[in-house]
């Protein structure tokens, strides 16, 4: 069994033209096919100019990431027979600037992972003849659901606050961050806390909630920045209530 | 550290909206809905006086009227920013609303401490 | 190459101011938010109607007599209306604001919520008793 779906797909060549235009492609898609198989379709048989960022195939890399009629989707997980006999406009993800067609500028993404500093600190490193760092199932239960984020960046292309100040950290390093401090090995917060809980940090996020509707690993940013809110304020207050008990 | 009264805000603002979710509905339903449809009793004057002039009521009021206040202070101060108040005008708006909630407890403060 | 695609133009895209018409999960995002305003007009209410039952019962004859008037009720069903959106709004974020953990097993979200509405109940019951 097949469908026919009619993909009409953003093209931007800034060698060509400033504004980007739509091309629509007809593609005959069985029904096993994701909407990247129709793309590596178009773009080995129909129309090799075509530029877009794909790998694994398997919702593992977050390559392939982009706005499907609207939504921002992993093109590997989206099937072309859910489109059946109709149009499925193919966009590059959303609020990210646009190299060319479906390739997206990801610069600014990867400076903000950078800045929550998404790595365990230690105040001091034990030597390593002491053994690991033990850690109980619980603890572990605590944030391992934020460490299943692959940076596809769907969550950016979601949220409207990061598009309308593109300076907010965002989702995914705001997540990426609380995965941090609630990790019990960790006792970097403190050093996190200028970025994650600052001017560009989790208050600027006012809890759309998209981002978590459209994460297709169930991390739950918009859960992760709240609780983050939460765990900040409690500091917050610890610190100016009990000044005495800073440790 | 700028902005380091967020968070105090925020505080605000989240136990504002679980007072007015928990609160509010059931007040309304009492004193806007039933009790104007004649559905329920509407209490004397009398009998209103006394509940209202019971200083833990009072102290209820002013937690009922005051946190919500500042609740919606925050969340119409995000909406302004969602539809791009950023730059010069975002503190002076802030201090429109913010203030607004700090006037309206204190007014509700002197109301129940003087009437 | 890798040059050549560093320097070239790049597509900037644009979200409008009124982005919240946009999409469905944005407007109920708007609609969450809009609430405050019937949040805040309750809030107003309530301190004008306590005055006006501090100030004698004359004033407070006047302000139930504004309270039965149709145009009023039906004010007061849209806002009590929004405010009940409010509330199943607030406790449907509960779970994302807190995630307590008891021993090895975090606390699911519905029980969260659920135990919100519990305590929602019981404390309207209450409010009933002591209001009417």
């Amino acid at each position: 069994m097949s469908t026919k779906v009619a993909l009409e797909v953003f093209r931007y060549r800034p060698e060509e033209s400033e504004e980007p235009t739509f091309q629509t492609y007809e593609v005959d898609c069985p029904d096993d096919w994701v909407l990247l198989d129709a793309l590596n379709h178009i773009k080995n048989d129909i129309d090799g100019t075509l530029s877009y960022r794909w790998s694994c195939r398997m919702g593992v890399c977050g390559s392939c990431g982009m706005n499907v009629n609207g939504e921002p989707v992993l093109t590997c997980a989206t099937y072309c027979k859910d489109f059946a006999n109709g149009t499925v406009r193919i966009e590059p993800l959303a609020h990210f600037p646009v190299i060319r067609d479906l390739v997206v500028d990801s610069t600014d993404f990867m400076d903000k992972i950078e800045s929550v500093k998404p790595w365990i600190i230690r105040d001091e490193e034990k030597p390593l003849e002491e053994g690991e760092y033990l850690q109980s199932p619980g603890e572990l239960l605590d944030y391992k659901q934020y460490t299943l984020c692959i940076n596809c960046m769907l969550c950016y292309a979601a949220c409207p606050i990061y598009a309308r100040h593109p300076v907010f950290t965002g989702p995914a390093a705001l997540a990426l961050g609380q995965r941090y401090n609630l990790d019990s090995r960790d006792q970097g917060e403190d050093e996190r806390r200028s970025v994650f809980a600052g001017p560009e940090g989790v208050w600027e996020c006012t809890f759309v909630g998209d981002c978590t509707r459209v994460c297709p690993k169930h991390v739950d940013p918009a859960g992760a920045i709240q609780q983050g809110k939460a765990r900040h304020l409690q500091w917050w207050a610890k610190k100016v209530l009990m000044p005495w008990a800073n440790k | 550290m700028k902005g380091r009264y967020k968070a105090l805000w925020w505080s605000f603002f989240a136990i504002g909206g679980m007072v007015a979710a928990m609160l509010y509905p059931a007040h309304m339903l009492v004193t806007q809905l039933l009790g104007p449809a004649g559905v329920v009793e509407v209490p004397s004057w009398e009998d209103a006086h006394a509940l209202f002039s019971n200083p833990f009521f009072r102290m209820y009021l002013v937690v009922l009227i005051s946190l919500p206040l500042f609740h919606a202070a925050h969340r119409i101060m995000a909406a302004f920013m969602d539809f791009g108040l950023r730059g010069s005008l975002r503190n002076p708006t802030a201090a429109v609303l913010y203030g607004s909630a700090i006037a309206g407890t204190a007014f509700t403060i002197f109301t129940m401490i003087t009437m | 190459m890798g040059e050549q695609v560093s320097k070239s133009k790049r597509y900037e895209q644009q979200l409008p101011g009124w982005w919240v018409f946009k999409k469905k999960t944005w407007f109920v995002f708007f609609l969450r938010e809009i609430t405050c305003i019937f949040v805040a007009l309750f809030a107003l209410f309530y301190l004008n109607f306590a005055r006006a039952i501090y100030a004698g019962p004359e004033a407070y004859e006047e302000i139930l007599e504004g309270l039965r008037t149709p145009g009023m009720i039906a004010i007061h069903c849209l806002s009590f209306v929004a405010v009940v959106w409010h509330t199943i709004t607030w406790f449907v974020a509960a779970p994302k604001a807190m995630r307590p953990r008891i021993g090895n097993k975090l606390v699911p979200g519905n029980a969260i919520i659920a135990g919100h509405y519990a305590g929602w109940f019981a404390i309207s019951a209450i409010l009933f008793w002591v209001l009417t």
